[in-house]
């Protein structure tokens, strides 16, 4: 019998539970040089706004151990130009587009989210209230019960394709965040967004980016990113989609043994374009070399002892 | 893709120079860059990210030559790899040096065009501060395979005496070389911007058409765009820049754009750009 990869999410199908993490892919076109667009699950676009941003001034980015933190300030082309000029590109490919979107006010959330009715080509919204970097999009609405609430209602309203809300783990209690999700007719969660962190040039004294403060990605996070998949997962009932630190098909297996229904691949893009590719290959070889045919065999089977 | 090390050798201090091949024979124009990542099992994700490099020489095999200096730990496990072990790169990556020569006597001269078309110029201004002299020796080889009998003047600054690489390399293919030290342990004591400053004050770039190429530390491109836009001197700086992925993803490698419209990226729009285009 033939090892099943395909999954479901959000109302999704999917050829794999594989995805290219928004922020880390671009809007497809330089990653599809170097990983085939028509063999990953998803791509999730990066953040798209109303109108066109041009993110933060440099320093955006700096290595830290075994990680990186980015200050990147979601730069975008605006909804207009991205529906006109880039979703054209990604329909050549057979895979599923997600477009994760932001905005400064929660009005802002709503229209974005209602240009992409009709759309032709785009599969769900990735709903990203957790940027660390802007205070537009961002974390003011991810790390607050009610804000996160009003954000997913307004979407909810806004629109008919399925939501995906991007969490911030940088709250104290995730699980209640995504309980506010589920209620408010949330269709699926992407666990997590990078960590709010800091690095300072000791030579210089002065902050190594730009912003002061980034959002820490990279296999430094993968233990905090899987223990919260595991924690919301235990959460609500709805599909959560692990990211944080996947960088081999190993890693990808501890989140869907966490619960994960689906994972993301980021900033292991950066190093390897395709490593999504790899981490899916990995992944059928993991099952097949255990005797299980459906991904969903490993799904939420941790074997936590109580 | 993975690249067998040919050779890798300490050149002086610490600067080094790896030889490497591609698996797949690659086009080069000399101002492009590899990100490169030492492929050890214990340095899977520490250092996590590659580094760019800029491209020093392609040899007729097609081996691949950069020249690097060691400043932290990712360039430090690159000097300890021997020839026969491998490396994780990705090149070539980003827009070369437009390359500008003396056109054919039958050729009308085109000029001020950007992209594709070719510009002429009669004399090849090159600065270099310490590193950035890597792209530049391949950059006037391929001046000269063009047929042009260009004047190649070349000012070469570093810190000290151990940071001027190339220097024979240089002299034997360019028309003149100016050395500067800071500390005046070779050549002329000062910074290389104010040897540049001093030849263009004493005419140069004025009769002619001139066109400077210039790569090394921010604050010295800086200077160099100063200089060459009071003279009115086609200037191309090839920027360097911290970068996580070398080819558009992460958006990390930005310089403002001149016209106050946003950023370029230096990966996919650079790393040379038209002095006139950038605020460095």
């Amino acid at each position: 019998m033939k090892t099943d990869i395909s999954t479901n999410i959000a109302g999704i199908s999917l050829r794999n539970p594989v995805m290219l993490a928004s922020g880390t892919a671009g809007y497809g076109e330089d990653i599809s040089k170097y990983c085939d667009l028509n063999r990953v699950g998803a791509i999730i676009v990066k953040g798209i706004a109303l109108k066109p941003t041009n993110g933060n001034p440099p320093v955006r980015i700096c290595e830290t151990p075994s990680g990186m933190l980015n200050a990147i300030g979601l730069p975008n082309i605006g909804v207009d130009s991205f529906i006109k000029d880039k979703v054209p590109f990604l329909r050549k490919f057979d895979t599923r587009v997600i477009v994760n979107i932001f905005g400064s006010t929660i009005e802002d959330y709503g229209e974005v989210a209602s240009r992409f009715n009709g759309v032709e080509g785009v599969d769900g919204l990735e709903v990203n209230i957790s940027c660390p970097n802007v205070k537009e999009g961002g974390i003011a609405f991810g790390t607050d019960l009610e804000a996160t609430r009003l954000v997913v209602r307004t979407v909810r309203g806004s629109t008919t394709l399925p939501i995906i809300i991007k969490l911030s783990p940088n709250v104290t209690d995730i699980a209640s965040f995504a309980r506010v999700c589920e209620e408010e007719g949330a269709d699926a969660l992407s666990v997590i967004n990078t960590l709010l962190g800091m690095s300072i040039d000791t030579e210089t004294w002065r902050p190594r980016l730009g912003n002061i403060t980034g959002g820490l990605s990279g296999p430094a996070i993968r233990p905090v990113a899987l223990r919260m998949v595991w924690q919301v997962c235990n959460a609500v009932k709805i599909p959560v989609i692990g990211m944080g630190g996947i960088v081999t098909s190993n890693d990808a297996v501890e989140f869907f043994l966490a619960g994960a229904s689906g994972v993301a691949v980021g900033t292991a893009n950066f190093i390897n374009p395709a490593a999504s590719l790899e981490i899916i290959t990995g992944l059928m070889a993991y099952l097949e070399a255990r005797g299980l045919n459906n991904i969903t065999e490993i799904i939420g089977k941790v074997r936590v002892a109580f | 893709m993975k690249a067998r090390v040919f050779s890798n050798s300490c050149l002086q201090g610490t600067y080094y120079k790896l030889i490497f091949l591609p698996p797949v024979r690659v086009n080069i124009i000399p101002g492009q860059f590899v990100m490169i990542r030492v492929c050890a099992a214990d340095s899977l994700s520490d250092p996590l990210l590659s580094r760019p490099f800029s491209i020093h020489r392609q040899a007729l095999d097609g081996s691949i030559e950069i020249i690097y200096k060691v400043v932290g730990k990712g360039t430090d496990l690159l000097s300890h790899l021997r020839k026969g072990d491998y490396i994780e790169f990705l090149g070539p990556l980003g827009n070369g040096f437009p390359l500008m020569s003396i056109p054919p006597p039958s050729s009308p001269y085109k000029g001020g065009a950007r992209g594709g078309e070719s510009l002429f110029s009669d004399e090849v201004i090159i600065v270099a501060g310490g590193i950035g002299v890597a792209p530049m020796l391949s950059l006037i080889e391929a001046i000269r395979a063009s047929g042009a009998d260009n004047n190649i003047k070349v000012f070469l600054g570093g810190r000290g005496k151990e940071d001027l690489l190339c220097v024979d390399e240089l002299k034997k293919i360019a028309n003149e070389v100016v050395l500067t030290t800071n500390d005046g342990s070779a050549g002329i004591k000062g910074y290389v911007t104010d040897a540049l400053h001093t030849c263009l004050l004493n005419g140069h770039g004025q009769q002619t058409r001139t066109t400077v190429y210039s790569c090394g530390p921010t604050p010295m491109l800086k200077k160099i765009l100063e200089l060459t836009e009071h003279a009115s001197i086609n200037t191309y700086v090839s920027l360097e820049s911290v970068m996580a992925c070398g080819i558009g993803l992460c958006m990390g490698c930005v310089v403002k754009k001149k016209d106050n419209s946003g950023y370029f990226l230096v990966c996919r729009n650079g790393p040379v750009f038209d002095g006139k285009d950038i605020e460095v």
